[in-house]
């Protein structure tokens, strides 16, 4: 192995350094990559008898930073699969996705390294910048003979072997199925005086390298010609031999990288992940964003105010590939239509895709583990067999990590330390494309598989405890550790019983307000500006990166109009293309595209965990007639005030208070709506001084119009609002629902019963 | 003698089977309004024992939060979020005596079964109400019995079909997988396949588990025998024997039970359908009048399923001989009877 992988490297041109900081300098007056350069040229055989890999890759990286280094930082990242004593497997509880991981392990080694014409394999050290794990293996360093001063480009060589782990965290293999991420040694991030950034592989966080190319030959078996998918698109026609199948991928293409996009630069991408399946169906049709436009040409309208009229907004074309499995392929044209969406949404908010080709890879049944994540063009999503349209499954994951095209895929940030800059801003892309282009979603209730888009109104029999056993559903055994399941159903019987076309209702639900479910539901732990891997647990990390981003910038957006919003997005969006943007750089860009100061904000809701939640109540009445006595003066005497004279008609005016609360430390500028009886409406502004004087506000009303609704926040701007259902009060209340929803609850539990007893005769 | 023949009836010759048992049971049985009026509403009064917490729930709710009409065509998912720790509370309480109720439930339909047996066998027409409620009480603690029984059948069945020899015969003989895991499949297509089928076995095991216990309720009533595992196995021994007679009946009144619910479910989404925020009452009424009739519909034919199942028994079981210990006696009909060979009693002529 060493013998080959040694002759391999003596055939390729001699490691040298170059002075030339861009090789393939653009054409056109191209902006600059900001950043650091690395190109990879990789050559990887597969065994799929063992399920090895084999490869060499040549590694171009060009230092751009002020700063010389003197050394190399690396990722092993499949070692995180090695063993269940990796950070990784130790953080995650020795589960991945759930699954508690005894078997289909994997590896990677470094079998050769060659540079500046040392070899440097015994130079190679073990390194754990981040929990000291002596038996973790992510990471690996290298000392350099001499330093690579700033804007030199030094070229590496370098082998490796590795054991294709069983896919439970992305990577991996299942049967026949591959999919190949982070699946060869990468260089960290050189970040000058920071040093290198080159963090172990986490249970919770993501991944983080340099732009540049990538040249990828892969040798695979005969039986994956023409099921093959990757990052880039083929260089050249697959070529055939012996029974294997050598195919030749670059990323960005030829052709991208001849084409300035909107913002002029260059494509670049910064990884490079490959699928292949014997079993693959591919499909391939073309994003036009006239069909788009002519869709939501209102939304187009409103994007070319916001940033106005000379900005371009066209979107160039894309080739969309789809690659699904066989029984899932009615849902091909699904996935197409929900990447499409993203690619019109983001680029419309956030800048145009600048490649020509997209892939979506549905994973093999087994491998969902490697579903929902995102690679350079090429992203996985995960579905089921009789998941309807209604359920978002799969538009939902698919507008999502295509989105990641944007949030990670152009704009780098490090997934590592902020996560929540692509996943959180994604999640709140996602949500705003999937509500206009899909609507609402519907909950649904599965039978063996089988969906009824129906749930349940109010809740049946507990499934355990006393509950259980006296429904008999668990009946314990004393004595023995065993249990008795008579009416622990499932599929028919189970749908028999329910009766859900009968007694269950459609629970509808808009992506956006889902986000506020999820990021609400658990008090906030950590500030969503942690360091990734420094959260409380998995559950404040996903929360704080996901859907707490989501609901702050939605926030963010009531807080300075949608129109500011846009502007700040876009500006930040755009100038922080192919680089590596820190929060700091997000809040500073943003407020500069808006037009607005609104470091308050992010301070306070990036980097704070305040909550906020308004409440408005009502107290009103008729006035009460003046009785009694009255005094003109200190010294007159006191007489019986006159009875007060109406006209025929006429009655005492409205005492109306509006009483407003805030609970929370944040402060967000908030107005109330009034509405009367006469239909009139008052909007009154409860600044974000006041707020800070006093928690309440009491307005005082008086006079002829009686109050019918009065209502904080009533364009329901402000997500983060910890609970909506005491923003509002009407003078009259529903008695209809009540009686609505109790019907229903009583048709659910009648169907119960009626089941029930029949069990019993 | 028949133990349910009534003195008065001086016909001692059983009635001719009717061509289409399902039909004339379900005639039967609608004629005896009176009985399922009485057996429907116990169901009834224990669903709403637990749905008018939940109106109180929604009242308090909703209150003046929301705008009229605003939750009548859904509860949208801010109100679901932001009402989620007071309805925690009531689910909890809800499922727990869900638990109680579904036990009661159960007892109900062994009462209900006895009542509905009494009903059918005696031959006379009226007083069914009255007939019911005696049955009920006679035969309870028997078909009680019945129903451990058929726990315990039904948990054998569960454990056949998800249990040991499901994952040894099935995924790992016949379908080669190396471990009970559906992932280990080629195809979600296969796995999907296993998991209804599966899920069809199940259904079908608990449909013929629950046709052998109406029988098995028939026999002891009809034989007025006390063992229900004899009287169960004697029962499965039948079916094995005429599964057509028998089971044929119960499958028809199936699918009539299924076209009632098929009209509920077209109803209900018809009236779903027109939820607005101007609604009236009468739309909510029209729905529990739905339900309501659905309910009725369905307990109709559980009773037919018992007039069908006393029908079959007829049909294919003996009666049981028995030593009449009245035979050597004298006396008028209608009037007291002396036996002849015994001690206790001279009779002058």
């Amino acid at each position: 192995m060493h013998a080959l992988a040694l002759s391999g490297l003596l055939a390729l041109p001699l490691a040298g350094v170059r002075s030339d900081p861009s090789p393939q300098a653009p054409r056109g007056a191209a902006l600059e990559l900001l950043g650091n350069r690395v190109d990879y040229q990789i050559d990887a055989r597969v065994d799929t008898a063992t399920m090895t890999l084999e490869g060499r890759e040549r590694v171009r990286f060009t230092n751009r930073t002020a700063v010389a280094t003197d050394e190399l930082w690396l990722h092993l990242y499949w070692n995180a699969f090695s063993s269940n004593r990796s950070t990784h497997l130790v953080e995650s509880g020795g589960k991945l996705r759930g699954v508690e991981i005894d078997s289909g392990w994997g590896w990677q080694r470094v079998t050769a390294l060659r540079a500046l014409d040392a070899d440097l394999l015994g130079a190679l050290t073990i390194e754990t910048p981040d929990d000291e794990n002596a038996d973790d293996r992510t990471v690996v360093r290298c000392r350099l003979p001499r330093a690579i001063a700033p804007g030199e480009t030094l070229e590496i060589e370098l082998g490796w072997s590795a054991k294709i782990p069983r896919v439970r965290r992305r990577t991996g293999h299942k049967g026949d199925f591959l999919f190949m991420a982070q699946w060869f040694p990468k260089l960290g991030v050189f970040e000058g005086e920071r040093g290198w950034n080159c963090h172990q592989f986490h249970a919770s966080t993501e991944f983080f390298s340099d732009w540049g190319t990538y040249d990828i030959t892969l040798d695979l078996p005969a039986e994956y010609e023409g099921k093959i998918a990757a990052t880039g698109v083929l260089a050249e026609p697959a070529t055939r031999a012996d029974g294997r199948v050598r195919a030749r991928f670059v990323a960005p293409s030829l052709t991208d990288r001849e084409r300035l996009d909107a913002t002029g630069r260059v494509p670049w991408v910064h990884d490079f992940a490959w699928s292949a399946d014997p079993d693959f169906k591919p499909r391939t049709r073309t994003f036009h964003f006239d069909e788009w436009r002519s869709r939501f040409d209102t939304e187009v309208a409103f994007v070319q105010g916001a940033l106005g009229a000379d900005k371009n907004l066209r979107l160039r074309d894309v080739e969309v590939t789809v690659l699904v499995q066989p029984e899932r392929e009615r849902q091909w044209e699904r996935h197409y239509e929900a990447t499409c969406a993203a690619l019109f949404f983001y680029g419309l908010w956030f800048g145009e895709y600048p490649l020509s080709h997209i892939t979506v890879v549905d994973p093999a049944w087994g491998a969902s583990a490697a579903g929902g994540m995102e690679y350079p063009a090429l992203f996985t999503a995960g579905t089921r067999l009789f998941a309807t349209p209604s359920m978002h499954t799969p538009e939902g994951v698919v507008v999502h990590e295509a989105g990641h095209q944007f949030w990670y895929g152009l704009v780098g940030n490090n997934e590592f330390e902020s996560g929540w800059l692509d996943e959180g801003f994604n999640s709140f892309s996602d949500s705003e494309t999937l509500s206009r282009a899909f609507g609402n979603s519907l909950a649904a209730t599965w039978y063996s598989s089988l969906p009824v888009e129906r749930v349940a109104p109010v809740p049946g029999i507990g499934a355990a405890g006393v509950a259980a056993a006296l429904s008999a559903r668990r009946i314990p055994l004393p004595w023995v550790d065993w249990e008795l399941q008579p009416l622990a159903t499932g599929g028919g019987v189970e749908w028999w019983r329910d009766q859900p076309l009968l007694g269950f209702t459609r629970a509808r639900s808009d992506p956006r307000a889902n986000d506020r479910t999820r990021a609400l539901t658990d008090p906030a732990r950590d500030p969503i500006d942690t360091l990734g891997f420094r959260h409380l647990d998995q559950r404040s990390y996903a929360q704080n990166s996901y859907p707490r981003t989501a609901v702050a910038l939605r926030t963010l957006s009531g807080l300075v109009g949608r129109e500011r919003f846009v502007q700040g997005m876009r500006h930040y969006a755009e100038k922080w293309r192919y680089r590596h943007p820190k929060p700091q750089d997000f809040f500073d860009t943003f407020s500069a595209g808006a037009g607005v100061d609104v470091r308050w904000f992010f301070e306070e809701v990036f980097r704070g965990t305040g909550t906020l939640d308004w409440s408005v109540s009502v107290e009103q009445r008729r006035e009460q007639d003046a009785r009694g006595f009255a005094q003109a003066d200190a010294l007159a005497e006191w007489s019986e005030r006159p009875k007060v004279e109406r006209a025929k008609g006429e009655q005492a005016p409205w005492r109306t208070t509006v009483m407003l609360l805030r609970r929370g430390e944040l402060r967000l500028p908030v107005e109330v709506e009034l509405v009367f009886d006469d239909g009139t409406r008052e909007r009154h502004e409860w600044t974000r001084e006041a707020q800070g004087e006093r928690r309440w506000w009491k307005l005082e009303l008086s006079g002829a119009r009686k109050l019918v609704s009065a209502r904080i926040d009533p364009e329901r701007r402000y997500q983060l609002d910890l609970d909506r259902s005491n923003d509002a009060w009407h003078h009259e209340e529903d008695e209809l629902a009540p009686l609505r929803w109790s019907e229903r609850a009583f048709a659910h539990w009648l169907s119960l019963l009626f089941w029930q007893a029949g069990i019993g005769g | 003698m028949n133990g349910f023949q009534d003195p008065r009836d001086q016909d001692p010759r059983e009635p001719e089977l009717p061509r289409w048992i399902f039909l004339h049971a379900l005639r039967v049985t609608i004629g005896r309004t009176p009985v399922w009026l009485v057996s429907a509403s116990f169901v009834a009064l224990l669903a709403l024992a637990q749905a008018l917490p939940w109106l109180a729930w929604f009242d308090r709710a909703i209150g003046p939060g929301y705008a009229p009409g605003e939750l009548l065509v859904e509860l949208h998912e801010d109100f679901r979020f932001d009402q989620r720790a007071s309805k925690a509370a009531l689910d909890a309480s809800t499922q727990a005596a869900g638990g109680a109720l579904a036990l009661l439930a159960m007892l109900i339909g062994v009462f209900s079964a006895g009542g509905w047996l009494q009903v059918f066998l005696e031959r006379t027409e009226g007083e069914s109400v009255r007939k019911f409620f005696y049955g009920g009480a006679r035969f309870f603690l028997r078909f009680a019995r019945v129903l451990v029984v058929t726990l315990a059948v039904l948990s054998l069945l569960r454990w056949v079909l998800h249990g040991w020899p499901w994952e040894w015969l099935v995924l790992k003989t016949l379908c080669g997988l190396e471990k009970p895991d559906l992932e280990l499949f080629e195809s979600e297509r296969h796995a999907r396949a296993v998991e209804l089928s599966q899920a069809g076995l199940h259904a079908l095991g608990f449909a013929l588990v629950m046709a052998w216990a109406d029988f098995t309720r028939t026999r002891l009533a009809f034989h007025g025998t006390r063992s229900a595992v004899w009287a169960g196995l004697c029962t499965a021994w039948a079916m094995l024997r005429h599964p057509i007679r028998m089971l044929r009946p119960l499958a028809l009144l199936f699918a009539i039970e299924s076209a009632v619910l098929a009209a509920g479910w077209l109803a209900v989404a018809q009236l779903e359908g027109l939820f607005g925020p101007d609604s009236t009452r009468w739309s909510v009424f029209a729905l529990l009048a739905v339900t309501l009739g659905v309910h009725l519909g369905r307990t109709i034919v559980r009773g037919a399923r018992y007039s069908a199942c006393v029908l079959a028994t007829r049909d294919v079981v003996r009666p049981l001989s028995r030593p009449d210990p009245w035979k050597r006696s004298i006396g008028g009909p209608g009037g007291p009877r002396y036996p002849i060979d015994g001690d206790e009693y001279t009779v002058s002529m």
